[in-house]
């Protein structure tokens, strides 16, 4: 909780930048994008190198 | 007698032996929409007048002989964000109200040279870019089994439509599971088909990469045969791939052949209810002669994050620009979970990317161990309207969904159940990639078992209307 207001001011002032007009959606969404991003970092730290992507329609159309 | 709760297969059936008409049919669907969704909101718009020369047309042709296809005079349901040639395509939005698309969507196409009846266009999840179908702009979508609880979404209408006789069939689309979650919630059958196997062009996008269009109706066999009419190549959709078309009614004797039950840690925390629903269609295949394998689902559990990743920014890059022009024409939800998809790196973007194939191999593996998956559709029955719904991974009413939009295999809802408030339960069947016919006879075999899809919500089964009886 303790970085909360920051993190609302930060997508406050990225979403301004992006010319969005969404300061009203700043204060609710904070909470949900600290924890997205958390759990992307999670992922991001379990996948070697080497996992490399394999794009979905290519391989479904080989099968 | 009403045609309201009669399947496709036998309306078919009493057109070819002049026992019904399509004419009738379509009036009495229409007369029983006027008379119902005033409460439900299942439709945005309604296309009588092209319906009635839709109609009329099929039943001239089925008096020629010359039918094109079983669902010639069968009247359907069109999710609202799926083009229809001169009928305003809303998406579910203030945002596009008023847009009126010139051509139809490829689906709507296939589904006009079947011979099928549009009767109109289903009303959704703002943009589908939720679960609930409580829609601010054309009014909230109610779940027939209980007029408190949300029939699901995005392609909430088409649930609801089903479930109260207002259709025999519809067409959904499903990003992460909104074919599937109403099809659950309002206890009907939906197809999310492999990705890649039904043509998206004209429909709006939520997220390219995960975006599916399929079919929903009240049992297999009528989902097999829409499918079978839209699941055609489309050379204009780049991702549409050149797969078999046919054979989606699939073999039923399911005598040596081997399911896998996905379990915990991913698939654990069902509502008691649901869970043994779920065991019970277990042993239903069993004692149809099926192999059971219990299959650890710890390869998954990061799925959801990977797709909730990649729905937000690609969501948001669909709607940067009318987010920007017009942010106050969406709702205030909506908003939100568009402005939270610019919070997300390209980096981490590409992170969730590269585990999504992680997902998708790790589905494959199961895939070899079984031929199909089953799990519950949802952890539990449908919410009250206006309940708050969690994006987090442990608590998104939808969270046992996703993994098969991240992967493009083939996914079944049929229903398994009832809890004990009268709500519908669903079964999840997962199949390989192109298998879609598979799939569908694994629901069929089950369904052909059970009564389940037999059941109609209280009250709407005694609203009759005239007989129709030729």
């Amino acid at each position: 909780m303790s970085d909360l207001p920051e993190t609302a001011e930060h997508v406050r002032r990225t979403l301004r930048e992006r010319g969005l007009d969404l300061d009203d959606v700043a204060e609710p969404i904070a909470p949900g994008v600290d924890s997205l991003r958390a759990r992307i970092r999670a992922v991001a730290d379990r996948l070697g190198v080497d996992d490399a992507p394999r794009p979905p329609r290519a391989r479904a159309r080989r099968s | 007698m009403s045609a309201a709760f009669l399947p496709a297969a036998e309306l078919a059936d009493r057109y070819a032996r002049r026992s019904l008409s399509p004419v009738e049919v379509t009036r009495e669907l229409l007369e029983r929409i006027d008379r119902l969704d005033p409460q439900l909101r299942a439709w945005i718009t309604l296309t009588p007048e092209r319906a009635m020369d839709q109609a009329r047309a099929a039943e001239a042709a089925i008096g020629r002989g010359e039918a094109p296809s079983p669902l010639c005079g069968v009247p359907v349901g069109i999710k609202d964000l799926i083009d229809v040639a001169g009928v305003r395509c809303t998406s579910g939005s203030r945002v596009r109200a008023d847009h009126v698309p010139k051509r139809d969507a490829f689906v709507v196409e296939r589904l006009a040279r079947a011979g099928a009846v549009c009767l109109g266009k289903q009303n959704l999840h703002e943009f589908a870019y939720g679960v609930t179908s409580t829609n601010e702009a054309f009014g909230v979508c109610r779940n027939p089994w209980s007029m408190d609880r949300v029939p699901g979404g995005s392609s909430g209408g088409a649930g609801v439509a089903l479930a109260a006789g207002m259709t025999p069939l519809a067409i959904g689309t499903d990003t992460g599971g909104s074919i599937r979650i109403p099809a659950a919630a309002c206890g009907v059958v939906g197809l999310k088909p492999t990705f890649g196997l039904v043509s998206r062009r004209g429909v709006f996008p939520l997220a390219w990469s995960l975006d599916h269009v399929g079919p929903m109706a009240r049992t297999v066999a009528d989902a097999a045969a829409l499918l079978a009419a839209i699941a055609v190549h489309d050379p204009e959709d780049p991702w549409c791939a050149e797969a078999p078309t046919e054979g989606f009614a699939g073999a039923t004797d399911l005598r040596g052949r081997r399911f896998g039950l996905l379990g915990a840690p991913l698939f654990a925390d069902a509502e008691p209810v649901v869970a043994s629903a779920v065991e019970e269609a277990a042993g239903t295949l069993e004692s149809l002669g099926a192999l059971r394998v219990d299959l650890d689902t710890a390869s998954l559990q990061h799925a959801y994050t990977a797709f909730h990743a990649m729905l937000a920014t690609e969501a948001s890059a669909i709607h940067e620009r009318t987010l920007r022009e017009r942010p106050r024409e969406y709702s205030a939800l909506t908003r939100q979970a568009l402005a939270r998809g610019f919070m997300v790196s390209a980096v981490d973007y590409v992170h969730a990317r590269r585990e999504q194939a992680r997902v998708q191999r790790s589905l494959e593996r199961m895939l070899e161990e079984a031929e199909v998956l089953i799990a519950p559709s949802l952890p539990r029955t449908a919410p009250p309207i206006g309940e708050p719904m969690s994006r987090e991974p442990a608590e998104a009413w939808n969270r046992w969904m996703p993994p098969f939009n991240l992967s493009g295999h083939p996914a079944l809802s049929l229903p398994c159940g009832f809890d004990r408030e009268g709500l519908p339960i669903g079964l999840q069947i997962v199949g390989r990639a192109f298998e879609d016919g598979r799939v569908l006879g694994w629901g069929a075999a089950y369904e052909r078992e059970t009564d389940w899809n037999q059941r109609r919500p209280a009250g709407f089964e005694r609203e009759q209307t005239r007989a129709v009886d030729l």
